[in-house]
């Protein structure tokens, strides 16, 4: 491997398989994200990009990029061949694929590592297991890790598949869940809650789990009401050993997708936790995982939990366990995938304070949450003692319909939940975005919700939860009204930067100013 | 200049002037009634978007830009969209102008300026979220103008055509 002017990291002095280059297979915030890391770990970065992503942060951010002409994701983000050959041709020696996209496919991770580059996940037969629910779920009731009560069913399109549905619906119970196995993001998904709501309710399942996956096997497990979405973060090495960085409630979710996170969750005592860590560590452990990883439990209101999924890459809710923990996971990936053991110890992660995310969504809460488009006019994002932004947007970006409408993540860290709660509402009204609609003020409603504040939060919470209803603190119309009126007589739309009124510049010491003062 | 908060049916013309360094509202009429005017002071010092005021006695700011014909506001933690239309000037909808509905794509535009046209005929097709919306006329006339071409992309609110 040629590596040129390549100064070996001190921290990758003892790496069986060190690398200096790196190609992120992602976009927007994650990438972002990942390339910051690089840098910070001395690597060398590499960025792709389709064309409209042609002004983009991330593309900004690394040292090199290259494009990938063509309209639709097969063609860029999701083109495996093209981007190994982006990948070779820039001599990268690693590809990290952050989280969607090709994360978690194992024929990229398999392209990968044949191609003679390092992969900065796990083994593609950990990728293959847990991603289809129906094998992660046997190999989970094999290793000891509590599922939920449901059953297992490949449903195949004939003339008896609604008799077979029928009569596992009735062993579990109702009200269920539907799940198609290769779902995700709240695809795929239905809940039924009587029996002569199933045939609709799988009929609609297994179109939208078709349509969005390719596949339409389906499976039904028991619906746990009230219960509260718990996840592990864990972190394994090409040792075998494999700890837990503790836990992250998710429960506050908007049709299965999730707005705030926090960690630790409310709902969890030292004992529940050590409990749940153990079984995350099974469950790593059983498909032979390395690198960063999560396992999502469901955790009923008389503290049982249930294996949920394995979510085999860096999360989007990352952020909250690093600010818990201290611990950098994208720079524990790059170590993992450089051949390092893990030297932290169970015992020595540490729980310090709490930590809460809230995503920000460019999207209108008054009009139903439809996706809200338009250019950052204005982006200033909080800062201050344990207030985090991380982000792949910025003033004058251009937010349209074509990509994940996630503007930034906003995640907050302090000595318990009380004070953070109270930093996150002062770092949300501090979070100026104009330009765009956002989710910003709805988030500071929720967040002096009663039950949120008293911790009570479940997986219904939203569903319940009236948008329509809230009052904001909103100010009189006759102020705002003057304030669009002053702008408008003083002309604020025009671009001062570009134009300085040299009675404005104020800059007595500049000779060429002075030199326009005396001669005009 | 009238203008308009939120999108909502009220109606304020708002005259400013200045007072040494300040500017301060000299006259507000909501719908065409007098109302007592804001107490507040603008200085007139402004950069990056960022106005400082005066209000009943305490210093404060608000942060404003402005997009396409929207003015936004983002004020002590809240956002605030305001439009703007010539005094006198009926609402665009009254005048005839139609806005679109949610963000999306002009795929088809029916008809052409000067094209007489009844009310409900479909005059553009708007492909939003995978989805086709026939925008129609909402009273009879002549399509005054189109004020954008296939293939564009709409944000919500923006005034696609203009009846007379």
């Amino acid at each position: 491997m040629n590596r040129g002017n390549f100064m070996m990291p001190d921290w990758m002095k003892n790496s069986p398989n060190p690398f200096s280059k790196v190609l992120i297979a992602n976009r927007g915030e994650i990438a972002v994200r990942i390339i910051k890391a690089a840098r910070e770990a001395g690597l060398r970065s590499v960025a792709i990009f389709s064309d409209s992503d042609k002004n983009s942060l991330h593309v900004e951010c690394a040292d090199e990029s290259f494009n990938l002409p063509g309209e639709s994701l097969e063609e860029t983000y999701l083109n495996i061949d093209e981007i190994i050959k982006i990948a070779k041709e820039s001599r990268a020696e690693a590809i990290h694929p952050g989280y969607g996209f090709l994360s978690e496919r194992p024929d990229f991770a398999k392209a990968v590592i044949d191609s003679g580059l390092i992969w900065i996940g796990p083994p593609s037969g950990a990728i293959s297991v847990m991603g289809d629910k129906i094998s992660a779920r046997k190999l989970m009731i094999d290793s000891g890790v509590p599922v939920i009560p449901g059953e297992e069913l490949e449903i195949n399109e004939n003339a008896e598949h609604l008799g077979i549905l029928a009569s596992a619906a009735a062993k579990i119970g109702y009200p269920l869940l539907l799940k198609a196995s290769a779902g995700g993001g709240g695809k795929g998904m239905r809940s039924v809650i009587e029996p002569r709501s199933l045939r609709t309710e799988y009929e609609a399942a297994a179109r939208e789990a078709s349509s969005a996956f390719g596949d339409g096997t389906i499976y039904i497990e028991k619906l746990l009401k009230n219960s509260r979405h718990v996840e592990i973060q864990i972190l394994s090495d090409n040792f075998g050993k494999t700890i837990h960085l503790n836990e992250r409630d998710c429960s506050l979710q908007r049709r299965f997708q999730k707005i705030i996170e926090e960690s630790p969750s409310p709902a969890l005592t030292p004992e529940i936790r050590e409990s749940m860590g153990k079984a995350a560590i099974k469950a790593a452990t059983s498909v032979g995982y390395v690198g960063a990883g999560t396992v999502e439990f469901l955790l009923t209101s008389n503290g049982l939990f249930y294996f949920l999924e394995m979510n085999t890459r860096l999360q989007v809710e990352h952020p909250v366990t690093e600010l818990l923990t201290g611990i950098d996971l994208v720079q524990k990936q790059f170590e993992i995938a450089s051949g390092l053991p893990i030297e932290i110890n169970q015992e020595q992660i540490p729980l310090h304070g709490h930590a809460i995310e809230a995503r920000i969504y460019a999207e209108d809460p008054e009009s139903g949450f439809l996706p809200s488009t338009g250019k950052i006019e204005k982006w200033i994002i909080p800062s201050g003692p344990g207030i985090r932004v991380d982000s792949g947007v910025r003033e004058k970006d251009e937010i349209s319909i074509d990509f994940d409408p996630m503007l930034a993540k906003l995640i907050v860290h302090d000595s318990d939940r009380k004070s953070a709660i109270r930093r996150l509402k002062s770092a949300l009204s501090n979070f100026i975005v104009l330009g765009v609609r956002t989710n910003i003020g709805f988030m500071q409603e929720l967040i002096s919700e009663e039950s949120f504040i008293s911790g009570e939060v479940d997986t219904d919470f939203l569903k319940n939860f009236d948008t329509s209803d809230f009052s904001k603190s909103k100010i009189d119309d006759t102020i705002i009204a003057s304030f669009a009126a002053a702008s408008e007589y003083m002309g604020v739309n025009r671009n001062f930067s570009e134009y300085p009124n040299n009675e404005l510049l104020g800059n007595n010491h500049d000779p060429f100013n002075i030199l326009k003062r005396n001669f005009p | 200049m009238d203008w308009i908060v939120e999108s909502k049916s009220d109606r304020y013309s708002i005259s400013i002037r200045e007072d040494s360094e300040r500017l301060i509202i000299s006259d507000m009429k909501k719908n065409g009634e007098e109302m007592p005017n804001p107490i507040i002071s603008f200085f007139r010092e402004t950069k990056n978007g960022r106005i400082n005021i005066e209000m009943h006695g305490i210093k404060k700011f608000f942060h404003v830009a402005k997009s396409g014909d929207i003015w936004w506001i983002h004020f002590e933690g809240n956002v605030y969209t305001v439009n703007s239309s010539e005094s006198g000037a009926s609402s665009s909808e009254e005048l005839g102008g139609l806005t679109a509905p949610m963000p999306g794509t002009i795929q088809q535009i029916i008809v052409k300026k000067g094209q007489k046209v009844r009310s409900g005929q479909t005059l553009i097709i708007l492909e939003a979220m995978k989805m086709e919306h026939k925008i129609k006329a909402p009273k009879s006339g002549e399509i005054l103008s189109i004020n954008y071409s296939v293939g564009d992309r709409v944000d919500m609110g923006v005034n696609l055509i203009e009846i007379g």
